[in-house]
């Protein structure tokens, strides 16, 4: 793997700040869609939840979490360079998330994160997102998240 | 980054400054470590998470002494920072923290807050001039 630039490594992980920063608002969708390319995916079958493919599945996907929650708050590690090629560059990090359902309902999850992006119009947005759990995933987590 | 132009020596800065302010809460040996952090008319705002306001250097020095005074163990830890606002002079960064205390009596507490210190630079150290806490989960 051709080393990641620092500027590079720099915006990867100021992206995933930005994005938790996003989901965690609970509020404002445009802003974190504007993280994603318009063909974006997002995979979260390992964890449960659906996969995705553009940001039409995307907004779909987070309208309901931004309705459901009340609280919620995603605390990043651990940020790695994963790969980078010139263009595309993706980067890890371990993530423990916490949330509260309107109906009271809580989870907590440890999972790591991989965000694989490309810089378009000076903006560094991600194309392929996916999460793996680190640890065992409670029930809970398909009860708030998942499709009835 | 990109939602302002704060260099990034002023956010490292800046972040050094919240790093040491943990470190500083966290070894529990004198309000003074505490407040030399922060500017004389420094305002303290941890009205979300139900403690008081502090304004200026003599209640700040009197909260944090109290903390060393009743705390047996203090763990805060951040991630997530992020720069808020630079005017040139005045830089504001935010981070998460998951933050843990054992009292000498009582239970533990955990709270998963967000920290939003406000700087300046002044005798070539940065300083915390307001900072405030914002619950991102339930509190108690």
């Amino acid at each position: 793997m051709t080393q990641m630039p620092r500027h590079v490594r720099d915006a990867l992980q100021d992206l995933m700040v930005e994005y938790a920063y996003a989901v965690d608002a609970l509020s404002d969708i445009d802003n974190l869609l504007d993280l994603f390319t318009d063909d974006a995916q997002v995979d979260m079958t390992a964890i449960g939840l659906p996969m995705m493919y553009g940001r039409g599945d995307i907004k779909a996907f987070f309208d309901t979490v931004f309705e459901t929650m009340s609280h919620h708050f995603h605390f990043m590690s651990n940020y790695r360079p994963e790969s980078w090629d010139g263009t595309v560059g993706a980067m890890t990090s371990y993530v423990i998330g916490m949330g509260r359902a309107k109906d009271g309902n809580t989870v907590t999850v440890q999972v790591k994160y991989r965000m694989e992006c490309i810089e378009q119009d000076g903006t560094w947005k991600c194309r392929h997102y996916t999460i793996s759990p680190m640890m065992p995933l409670p029930g809970s987590l398909t009860e708030i998240h998942g499709e009835a | 980054m990109a939602r302002c132009d704060m260099p990034r020596e002023v956010f490292e800065a800046l972040s050094d400054l919240m790093t040491d302010y943990t470190y500083a809460v966290d070894n529990r040996r004198s309000g003074e470590d505490v407040a030399v952090l922060f500017t004389d008319d420094a305002v303290i705002d941890f009205s979300d998470v139900a403690f008081p306001t502090m304004r200026g250097r003599d209640e700040i020095l009197a909260f944090y002494n109290s903390l060393v005074e009743n705390m047996a163990w203090e763990f805060h830890m951040p991630a997530n920072l992020r720069p808020d606002s630079w005017d040139g002079e005045v830089g504001a960064i935010t981070a998460y923290v998951i933050g843990m205390g054992r009292p000498k009596q009582g239970d533990a507490v955990e709270v998963q807050v967000r920290y939003r210190m406000e700087c300046v630079r002044q005798d070539d150290a940065w300083k915390c001039r307001h900072f405030s806490l914002k619950a991102m989960m339930p509190v108690g």
